[in-house]
Parts: structure tokens; sequence; C-alpha cells
């Protein structure tokens, strides 16, 4: 548990340091861009957690660096996946791995470890294809690769999902919640079960706490010993 | 060239297929994550169940972040209180 608080920290900090330099390179941006910068932000954030060489750790900064530059330098959506297509084809590995085919006979086809092989073949595939990554990666390292992604996806997730949680509790909040420090506890107890409270927790007082400090300077020395937490 | 080739091709037949001990393990690991697989009875999981099961989770995982970042974006776009303007400080600067 004292492992994945400290991931999702880790994750925290390293988001929002990527979003502010996202922000401070290009002052506008729509919805849409503004969407993609927080995704690859996140993903980038999640990628360099823990400090450990995995596959997907390495396929996935590869794949938001090409990202990015494919953002900055074209405006529209077609031809990105063109410059993308293009890499994926002239690496050797994909040159040189064609699948075997071989011919089973018609009794053998129809026997029922032979089908359940052919279905594990299929969702190993399938697994593959969503691990960024996975395609170069071999069977024995797939499943401690699977491991670890979901591991940090989960961390991901659950970091994002507060975030925004509170933040638009804040901005909007709903009757029950009412503003109320207090009231806001029991919401997210009741949505989370519990868990994850104290992150949701910490944002919420620090935006609180930015927001009363806005009007008097006392409250600046405030704002920077929290701040000295999101850093 | 030749012997890299055929280096290649034994090391993708070989390995082709997801060994049961290594299936075992990541039952075992992702018993701890996946609800679903949790009320199941430990020794009559499949193979393609789990892998299943772990493709749909990633899936889902991948669609909630989606929705996330575009949740967050709508949230970075109102300009109209004093609050937006809060968050927006604190994750934009």
């Amino acid at each position: 548990m004292r492992n994945l608080s400290s991931l999702k920290q880790e994750f925290l900090r390293k988001w929002i340091k990527g979003l502010r330099k996202y922000n401070s390179q290009k002052k506008n941006m729509n919805l849409l861009e503004r969407k993609k910068a927080i995704k690859l932000s996140a993903d980038l954030a999640m990628a360099s957690t823990r400090n450990k060489a995995t596959l997907w750790r390495k396929a996935l900064v590869a794949k938001t660096s090409i990202d990015e530059s494919n953002k900055n330098d074209i405006s529209t959506s077609s031809q990105p996946k063109k410059i993308r297509k293009k890499l994926t084809n002239s690496s050797p590995l994909c040159r040189k791995r064609r699948r075997i085919r071989t011919v089973y006979k018609a009794k053998e086809r129809v026997e029922a470890s032979f089908i359940a092989k052919k279905m594990v073949q299929k969702r190993t595939r399938k697994l593959k294809s969503l691990l960024p990554g996975g395609k170069s990666m071999d069977e024995a390292c797939l499943v401690d690769e699977t491991l670890d992604y979901i591991e940090s996806l989960r961390a991901q997730v659950e970091v994002m999902r507060c975030l925004v949680t509170a933040s638009e509790l804040f901005i909007n909040p709903s009757p029950p919640v009412d503003g109320g420090k207090w009231c806001f506890y029991t919401y997210m107890k009741t949505m989370y079960r519990g868990k994850h409270i104290y992150l949701s927790l910490s944002i919420y007082i620090y935006l609180h706490k930015m927001k009363t400090s806005t009007q008097n300077v006392a409250g600046l020395n405030n704002r920077k010993k929290i701040k000295s937490y999101m850093n | 060239m030749s012997s890299r080739r055929s280096r290649s091709r034994q090391t993708s037949s070989s390995s082709r297929n997801i060994t049961d001990d290594q299936i075992h393990d990541l039952v075992s690991k992702l018993q701890q994550l996946l609800p679903e697989i949790r009320n199941r009875s430990s020794d009559k999981v499949s193979a393609s169940r789990v892998l299943q099961e772990t493709c749909n989770y990633i899936r889902s995982l991948h669609r909630e972040v989606d929705d996330l970042s575009e949740r967050l974006s709508e949230l970075l776009a109102t300009t109209d209180s004093a609050q937006a303007a809060i968050i927006r400080n604190l994750l934009m600067q």
C-alpha cells in the first residue's frame, strides 16, 4: 500500500510539471489540443515513474515523443497517422517477423485442446497489441510487463480521477457537497469507499487555501508551503 | 544473415505459447488486482479467460484515461469563475 501511494505521488508531481511545461510552450490551445497535451503528459509521467527500464516504458516514451512532434508540426489529424506508420514499417524487426502458417488436418482442428490453444494464441496477440511496445515482446517477459503496466496504469487512472473529481466539485459544488470541507469528505468517502481520500482531500485543501489566500498577503507563506507538496 | 533469420524463426516458434507456469503466475498476481477473477475459484481459471479479462481491463482503463483527460480539458477551458482561474493556476501556471 505504501508503495502504491508513493507511486501515485510521484506520478502526480511529474504530471503537473509536464502540464505546466506544455502550457508554457503554447499559450492558447483549443479543447482537442489541450486534451492531447494532458494525455501525453500523463503518459510521460507514468512512463518515468519508478525508474524501471521495462519495455513498455521505453515504448511509451518513444510513442509520446512521436505524438508530440506530430502535434506541434501538423494541425490536422490525418497526417500524423501516416508518419507513424512509416516509422514502424521501416524497423528491421517487422520485416523479419513473418508469421509461420502451418496446415493442420481436419481431425486435429476440431479437438478441444487445439481450439483452446488457438484461443490462447489469439488472446495473447490481442494483449500484445494493447501493451505499448508489446509487438516486440516475447512471451517470457510479456507477463511481467503486463503486471507492471496494469499497476502503473491503475495508479494513473486513480490520480487523474481524484484530481478531476476534486476540481469539478471545487468549480461546481453540487447541493449535497455545498463547499463545506466535511461534506466533501463524506462525499469522497462514499465514492471511493475510504480509499485514496488523502490525495483528493489534500488537493481540495490546497485549492481552498489558494482561494482564501488570494485575498490576503499573509496567505502567501501558506501557499508556498503547500506548493512544495506539489513540487 | 542466414543465422539471424534462422534464429528469429527459432525463437518465434519456441516462444509462441505462454507456458502454464507463466499463466499460473499471472493468475495469482492478477487475482489481487482484478475484482472479477477474485471471486472465481483459483484452480479452475483457464488461460484464455485470464487473458481476456486482462485485455478488457486494460481497454477500460485506457477509455477512462481518455474520458478523464477530456473532462479536464473542458474544465480548464472554463473562464467564468474565480475557482476555474485557481485550477488553471495550479495546473498550468
